[in-house]
């Protein structure tokens, strides 16, 4: 069999190493969720239920149309910090802490629900409609329930 | 003035130390500057190069030490409240990972020279290493974190699909670009070394 020289070696392996990064990367792109555009005014209301606290911010006519930020404008309303990490990849804001209470705290994160079904994206990824409920916990991590 | 004996046995000659602590501060400021992209990382290629370049008390160092500057600052500052139960076992789960990529690399020492069959070699075996650190580390995961709750391990696995791919694409750059570096530079002739190949004349094994 025919050795290949070095530089022909070099250019098959960058050509499939191009390939290779870029089949992941559109991978990983189609495993992002998409970003959430901004549409028009809508009633929602949300809930907080943190360690031994409540905050209820019901039927807010509100141009914020995702689950996080609807909580941004009820802790600025309610006057509750919010605090959270923003990552590019992939793409999406993790809420690390609200009103003091700090994400792994006897095993429990800050997860959300949107009419009780569990969000399974980031919380500014996820769109909320019209009459929309949405619930922010502390709690153990879960799925669905 | 060159280090003799015992350090050089362990450490080996100067440019070797030299670029095991150059592998250290691939490993963390890399971490640091991609902290906002996930599993985007510079530990792995760092600990894969230590490995199959350099060989010695590198293929454990560099991950040691890599890990001895980012876990105090992710458990502190990234991710604090959390159990020391759960800290420390999951350190250990990423500590053993990084440990079994630097040995996986050392395996792969003597074939590793300056030649673009060694950059595909290392990014070849990158890929599956990836993978097998991740399962690791999920494993550590769902026993410290997601069992207690009743989770159980193939959702783990399945809430961690999109990170891997994140984490293969992260080696897919990283072990090309940093290995080809690091290739040259372990490579290049000095008066102290045979410019032939990576292989330290003065190790005594592997």
């Amino acid at each position: 069999m025919r050795r290949w020289s070095e530089r022909r070696q070099a250019v098959l392996f960058a050509v499939l190493l191009v390939v290779s990064i870029a089949g992941v990367y559109g991978l990983a792109q189609a495993l992002q969720a998409p970003e959430v555009p901004r549409k028009g005014s809508l009633r929602a209301s949300l809930v907080v239920e943190g360690d031994a606290w409540t905050v209820a911010y019901e039927d807010a006519l509100t141009v914020n149309n995702t689950a996080f930020g609807l909580l941004l404008e009820a802790g600025d309303r309610q006057g509750f910090e919010v605090r959270w990490t923003e990552y590019t990849i992939p793409a999406g804001v993790l809420v690390t802490a609200i009103n003091d209470t700090v994400n792994g705290e006897g095993n429990r994160w800050w997860q959300y629900w949107v009419n009780e079904a569990y969000g399974r994206r980031a919380a500014d990824r996820q769109e909320i409609f019209e009459g929309d409920v949405v619930v922010w916990r502390f709690v153990a991590s879960q799925e669905g329930s | 003035m060159d280090p003799s004996g015992a350090v050089r046995r362990l450490l080996g000659d100067r440019r070797t130390i030299g670029l095991g602590v150059l592998l250290i501060f691939l490993g963390v400021v890399g971490k640091l500057a991609l902290l906002r992209f996930a599993n985007i990382e510079t530990v792995f290629v760092a600990t894969l190069l230590a490995g199959s370049l350099l060989g010695r008390a590198w293929t454990v160092l560099v991950p040691l030490g890599t890990l001895a500057v980012l876990q105090p600052f992710a458990w502190g500052a990234l991710y604090p409240g959390y159990g020391l139960e759960d800290v420390l076992g999951i350190t250990f789960f990423v500590v053993t990972g990084f440990l079994f990529v630097g040995l996986v690399g050392r395996t792969v020492r003597r074939r590793v020279l300056l030649r673009v069959k060694s950059v595909a070699l290392l990014t070849s075996i990158s890929v599956p290493l990836t993978v097998a650190f991740d399962v690791w580390t999920d494993i550590g995961d769902w026993y410290f974190l997601f069992r207690p709750e009743g989770i159980d391990f193939l959702t783990v696995l399945y809430w961690q699909v999109p990170f891997t791919v994140y984490h293969v694409l992260s080696s897919l750059l990283f072990v090309p670009l940093f290995g080809t570096m690091f290739l040259f530079l372990v490579s290049a002739p000095t008066s102290e070394r045979e410019p032939e190949g990576v292989a330290d004349a003065s190790e005594e094994s592997g």
